[in-house]
C-alpha cells in the first residue's frame, strides 16, 4: 500500500473514532462483566443490531440526496401490524402477507417522496407529519394493543435459524447491506443519489434525473423500514403501537456516525454498520452490566457528540 | 425539420432568436454565426440577454420563434440532452462540479461508462473510465492529478481543467463549448490559465464565451459580440483599434 492508501485510511476520520470506539467500549465491558465476551454475546449483538442496522441504512441512502425521514419507526409500526393481523384473521400465505405490508411500507415512501420532490415541502416536515399520521393508523388498526402474529412460516423467515444458532434476521442484515453496498459503490445509481445530495443543480445539469432519484431513495427507505418491521415483529412474534421506541435516535445517529451529512452528498454503508454495531455493543453492554437503560441513551448521547465533534474539528483542520 | 444539408460556412447560425416572457422581450431577433475554430465573445451589461441566449443555444429553454441551424441543418433543442447530442456543450460558471465527488465520478457524471456483469447486471466499468479521464487530463497537460481525488482538494486551476476536460472529451466529441463567465472571481494568474484553456479548445472546436470581463474578452476572442437590452447593438471583429472604452460605451 502506497503513502496516498495510508493518507486516505488516515483522513478517514469516522472509521478510526468508530474502530477506536468499538475496541475501547468491548474492553470496557468485558472488563466489568466476562460474558460480555463471548461467541454467544457476540451472536446476541448481531441478532439484536439488525433491526437497527436495516433502519440505519435506509436512513442512510436518504441522507446521501440529501433528504431526511422520520417517519421509518411508524412505517416500521404499520408493516409489522399489517403481518400481524393478516395472520390472525385472515389467514393468507406468508408471500401475499409479505407482499400486502411491504406495499404499505413502500406507499408511504411514495407519499413521502412526492410531497418532497412535487411539492418541494422540507422532507423532515413531511415525513414529521406522515410519522404522526402513520402512527395513528397503526394504534387504530392495533386497537391500542399488541396483537400476535400467527404466521409460523413468516416467524420463520425473518427470525428462524434453519442454519445453525444464528437468526435469520442476521442474514438479511448482510444481504441487504451488500445489496446497498454494491448499488452505492458499483452502479450508477449510487453515484446519481451522491451527486443529488451533493450538487443538485450540477447533477441536474448533468442530466441526471434528481426528482426520480430522489424518489427511488424514499420508496426503498420505505420498503426497509417495512423490512425492519417484519425482523422485530418476528422477534416479538407480535406487532403493537409504539413497538419502535427506542429506535428513532441510534438508527438516526448511526449514518451520521458513519460519515453522512445532513447537507447530502456523503454517507457510507460499511461505516453506518460499523456505528450500528458500536451503538448495539453499549445497548448489550449496559444490558448485562444490569444498568437501568438511561444509562444506554446517556453513553449513545455522548458517544454521538464526540463523533461529531472530531469530525467538524477535522474539517476545521484543526486536527 | 431536417431539410438537406445545406454548406455553410458557420458551425453554428441563430437567426432571429426572440425570447419572450409575457410581456418582456428578453431577446429581439437574435442573428449571428460562429465559425470554425473560432472564438466567439459576447458580452453586454447585466440584463443584456447573454444568460437567455446561451440557454436556448444549451437547450435549457426553447425560443419564443427563430432558428438554430448547425453545419447548414436546422436543429430544435427540447433539452440540454438534445443539445448534447448535437455537440454542443457548456462549461458552467460554477463548473457545474459536485465537490464530495472524485475526479473521474465528475468526469463521467450522468454519462457512466457501464458493462455487464452476469449477462444482465450493469455495473460501472471503473477500469474504462479510469483510462478515459487520464488519457483527458494528460491532454490537456493536467496528468499530476489523482483522478481518484476528491474535487473540494483540487485547486481552482484544476477544478477548471477537470470541467473543460468533462466538456470537451465526451461522445460525441463537441463542435461547440460554450463557456459562461470562466474567468469570474479568478485572479490574474487563474485568468491566464483560462486563456490557455481557450486555445486549447479552439484547435478542436467553436468555442462561445459569456463575459463581462471585457479585457479577457479582447484578450482571447476573435469576434465579439455586443447584446444590449435583447438586441445586438455590436459586432466585430477583434482588432488592435478595439478598446475596452469603445465596447462600454456601446453597452
Amino acid at each position: 500500500m502506497g503513502n496516498k492508501g495510508l493518507t486516505r485510511i488516515l483522513k478517514d476520520i469516522e472509521s478510526l473514532v468508530l474502530i477506536g470506539g468499538i475496541i475501547g467500549l468491548v474492553i470496557l465491558f468485558s472488563a466489568f462483566e466476562p460474558r460480555f465476551l463471548s461467541l454467544e454475546n457476540f451472536r446476541i449483538i448481531l441478532e439484536t443490531m439488525s433491526v437497527l442496522a436495516i433502519l440505519a441504512l435506509g436512513l442512510n441512502l436518504l441522507l446521501i440526496t440529501g433528504e431526511i425521514d422520520i417517519s421509518f419507526t411508524s412505517v416500521l409500526e404499520f408493516s409489522a401490524s399489517i403481518v400481524a393481523l393478516i395472520s390472525s384473521y385472515w389467514h393468507l400465505n406468508t408471500f401475499l402477507t409479505v407482499l400486502i405490508a411491504l406495499l404499505g411500507a413502500v406507499a408511504v415512501g411514495i407519499v413521502n417522496g412526492m410531497f418532497v420532490v412535487k411539492l418541494r415541502i422540507p422532507s423532515f416536515l413531511v415525513t414529521l407529519a406522515s410519522q404522526a399520521i402513520v402512527g395513528g393508523i397503526v394504534l387504530i388498526i392495533c386497537n391500542y394493543r399488541a396483537v400476535l402474529i400467527a404466521d409460523q412460516a413468516f416467524l420463520n423467515v425473518f427470525y428462524g435459524r434453519p442454519l445453525g444458532n444464528v437468526a435469520t434476521c442476521v442474514y438479511w442484515m448482510v444481504f441487504i447491506a451488500f445489496c446497498l453496498w454494491f448499488l452505492l459503490t458499483k452502479m450508477k445509481f449510487g453515484k446519481w443519489a451522491f451527486a443529488t445530495g451533493g450538487n443538485e443543480e450540477a447533477a441536474r445539469l448533468m442530466g441526471i434525473p434528481t426528482a426520480r432519484v430522489k424518489l427511488l431513495c424514499f420508496i426503498l427507505d420505505g420498503c426497509l423500514a417495512g423490512v425492519a418491521g417484519f425482523v422485530l415483529g418476528s422477534r416479538a412474534m407480535s406487532a403493537r403501537p409504539l413497538m419502535s421506541t427506542g429506535y428513532l435516535m441510534p438508527a438516526m445517529a448511526a449514518p451520521i456516525m458513519g460519515g453522512a451529512s445532513l447537507n447530502g452528498g456523503e454517507g457510507s454503508v460499511p461505516k453506518t454498520l460499523l456505528a450500528v454495531f458500536l451503538l448495539s455493543i453499549i445497548t448489550n453492554g449496559v444490558s448485562l452490566l444490569g444498568l437501568e437503560p438511561a444509562y444506554r441513551d446517556i453513553l449513545m448521547g455522548t458517544i454521538l457528540i464526540i463523533a461529531l465533534s472530531i469530525r467538524q474539528l477535522r474539517s476545521l483542520a484543526i486536527l | 425539420m431536417k431539410g438537406e444539408r445545406k454548406m455553410s460556412e458557420f458551425v453554428m447560425e441563430c437567426k432571429n432568436i426572440t425570447k419572450s416572457y409575457g410581456h418582456v422581450q428578453a431577446l429581439k431577433n437574435i442573428t449571428f454565426g460562429l465559425r470554425e475554430n473560432e472564438v466567439l465573445g459576447i458580452v453586454g451589461d447585466n440584463g443584456a440577454g447573454k444568460s437567455t441566449l446561451i440557454k436556448i443555444i444549451r437547450g435549457a429553454i426553447e425560443p419564443t420563434s427563430g432558428e438554430i441551424f448547425l453545419r447548414g441543418e436546422r436543429v430544435i433543442f427540447h433539452s440540454p440532452r438534445d443539445a448534447m447530442n448535437h455537440g454542443i456543450q457548456c462549461v458552467y460558471q460554477d463548473l457545474a462540479l459536485v465537490n464530495k465527488l472524485s475526479v473521474i465520478d465528475n468526469f463521467f457524471l450522468g454519462r457512466e461508462i457501464e458493462k455487464d456483469v452476469l449477462g444482465f447486471l450493469p455495473v460501472l466499468n471503473e477500469m474504462a473510465m479510469g483510462e478515459g479521464v487520464l488519457l483527458a487530463l494528460r491532454e490537456m497537460g493536467y496528468e499530476e492529478i489523482d483522478i481518484e481525488e476528491k474535487i473540494s482538494n483540487l485547486s481552482g486551476g484544476q477544478r477548471q481543467a477537470v470541467a473543460i476536460a468533462r466538456a470537451v472529451f465526451t461522445e460525441p466529441e463537441p463542435d461547440i463549448v460554450l463557456m459562461d463567465e470562466p474567468t469570474s472571481a479568478l485572479s490574474e494568474k487563474g485568468k491566464q490559465k483560462v486563456f490557455q484553456f481557450v486555445e486549447f479548445l479552439k484547435q478542436k472546436h467553436s468555442v462561445i464565451l459569456v463575459s463581462h470581463d471585457l479585457n479577457a474578452a479582447l484578450q482571447v476572442c476573435d469576434r465579439i459580440i455586443i447584446l444590449k437590452l435583447g438586441e445586438i447593438v455590436f459586432e466585430s471583429n477583434v482588432h488592435d483599434g478595439l478598446s475596452v472604452q469603445q465596447l462600454i460605451s456601446l453597452m
